[in-house]
């Protein structure tokens, strides 16, 4: 018989127990050690999940964040660059308006100086043409200017014209009309003043009172005055009306030529100063007046 | 020339004996036992474990899965049975390369106690599984007329695999010993891995037939329940 049932119930018996040997000594601890381990590679994939995705929302965070950030400056950038724009608009048109001002106000120091020279000049030289006039006359033709002076005016008031005449004689006529003093209403006397630079002597005063009777009639009243700015010559007033004969007319035109001088100077001079501060500023030309490539290619096209 | 272990006496007191079976099986419970306490002494639970812990792991995770391939639905449960049987089985077959060892399941006494566990084991989960009744009533299945059939299919099986292992085992053992007395010395070597295969063969075999039984047994519940629901 090769089933021994003793041995078969011991053998029953002893895997009975090594069933119990094994789970208590192999299954329970190798399943319980395995599912340990899965657990913690379960936790550190979760934690890695979670750290993962906390840095993919951080970084959506910090992308956003530099994203605004980016946008602030250029915000902020584009302000600065609009403030800094108005503020250097402001600060040039205040450059303009000061350097207009002070151009303005130059100009009228200019001209104050140039009125004041010309009016110097204008002064001096009447004294002095005149003064030498009359000493190379005086000298050299033994001729008294002053009365030559007289001379001649009273030759020029005869050599008028009859339409200078009826001129002069409505407007000195008018001038009588006007005189409140009038001693005489039906027979108007004309008051008119003679205006010379010096006293005049009797005789001259008397050659101009007849020439004037002769040209205006005899109701006429000479009042004879001086004025120094009058440099050799005699001048007519009445009410306004003037008929004069003076140095005065020559010097006028001495005095344009010399401001006609001093204008072509100074025009010549601010005229050489713009070009000057051109040329500099086309060695440094700024930035935005480059010329541009596209320009160029475009205008050496077309 | 014994034809099973249980020949080897040791010691006897009247019906009581201790015979080489029974000998070298507490020998492979005992190395079973030991190496399993020394190894899952110091287990590691972090990534870095020692090469013995590897293997252990390596062999339990394999059995779980493979309990799990024939369709059971929670294999640990089943793993102190099925697991056992084929570590004692595969273990009696390994230490055949021992000289002098006798393997206990080259004794039909050990392999008739294995299925007879088997046979009991089998009608126990599956009454745990699905109830006595239900269980019971799982052998007139088709009809009534199937009981009997039934009956003998499950005694049949259970003679089956006490016969095949135990014939395989004593076999590989008596060609090895005839072998030695008739053939130069590199035959027996060559039989000797021949029947290390086999005998991992049937270990396999017998704890895959075990499963297999369990789990047609446990099935039943899952065959049946949707139906009666």
């Amino acid at each position: 018989m090769l089933i021994d049932w003793f041995t078969v119930g011991a053998q029953v018996l002893n895997f009975i127990i090594l069933v119990w040997l094994m789970k208590r000594f192999l299954y329970h601890p190798i399943l319980n050690a395995i599912d340990a381990r899965e657990k913690k590679i379960a936790d550190e994939l979760a934690r890695a999940d979670k750290i993962s995705r906390e840095a993919s929302e951080a970084k959506v965070s910090f992308d956003d964040k530099n994203r605004a950030l980016l946008q602030q400056r250029e915000q902020l950038l584009s302000e600065a660059t609009d403030a800094a724009k108005s503020e250097r608009q402001r600060l040039m048109a205040e450059a303009r308006e000061n350097a207009a001002a002070l151009e303005a106000k130059q100009q009228r120091a200019l001209q104050n100086k140039m009125q004041a020279l010309q009016e110097s000049v204008r002064n001096t030289a009447r004294k002095e043409i005149f003064a030498i006039a009359e000493k190379a006359l005086r000298d050299l033709a033994a001729v008294d200017i002053e009365s030559q002076m007289v001379a001649v005016f009273a030759k020029q008031l005869r050599d008028m014209d009859e339409e200078q005449k009826s001129a002069l004689h409505a407007a000195f006529t008018l001038s009588t009309k006007q005189d409140p003093d009038s001693t005489h209403p039906e027979h108007p006397t004309s008051l008119i003043k003679v205006i010379s630079s010096n006293a005049l002597p009797a005789e001259q005063k008397n050659t101009i009172t007849q020439t004037l009777n002769n040209f205006l009639g005899e109701n006429n009243q000479l009042i004879f005055e001086q004025s120094p700015d009058l440099v050799g010559g005699i001048e007519l007033s009445a009410n306004g009306f003037k008929v004069g004969w003076s140095i005065a007319e020559y010097l006028h035109t001495l005095e344009a030529a010399v401001t006609d001088d001093i204008t072509n100077h100074l025009d010549r001079a601010r005229i050489e100063q713009q070009t000057l501060a051109i040329s500099s500023s086309e060695e440094n030309p700024k930035p935005e007046e480059k010329p541009k490539p596209e320009t160029n290619v475009s205008n050496s096209t077309s | 020339m014994h034809l099973s272990p249980d020949e080897i006496i040791y010691w006897q007191l009247g019906w009581i004996k201790l015979n080489a079976t029974i000998v070298f099986t507490w020998l492979i419970m005992l190395g079973l036992g030991l190496g399993s306490l020394l190894i899952t002494r110091h287990l590691s639970t972090t990534h870095e474990r020692s090469r013995w812990q590897n293997l252990l792991e390596i062999i339990v995770t394999n059995i779980v899965s493979q309990i799990e391939e024939v369709g059971l639905p929670k294999p640990r449960y089943y793993l102190g049975f099925l697991g056992t049987l084929f570590l004692f089985v595969a273990s009696s077959a390994l230490c055949t390369i021992l000289p002098g060892f006798e393997p206990p399941t080259g004794s039909l006494s050990t392999t008739t106690a294995l299925a007879l566990c088997v046979f009991v084991v089998v009608p126990f989960f599956g009454i745990r599984e699905q109830g006595i009744k239900a269980y019971l009533s799982s052998y007139t299945k088709p009809t009534i007329i199937m009981l009997p059939f039934n009956l003998i299919s499950e005694l049949s099986r259970t003679l089956a695999l006490a016969v095949r292992l135990f014939g395989n085992m004593m076999s590989g053992a008596m060609i090895l010993a005839i072998l030695l007395t008739i053939t130069p010395f590199i035959f027996p070597i060559v039989m000797t891995l021949l029947g290390l295969l086999t005998g991992m063969v049937q270990a396999y075999i017998f704890s895959i037939l075990a499963a297999v039984y369990i789990a047609a047994a446990a099935r039943t519940t899952a065959r049946t329940t949707p139906t009666s629901s």
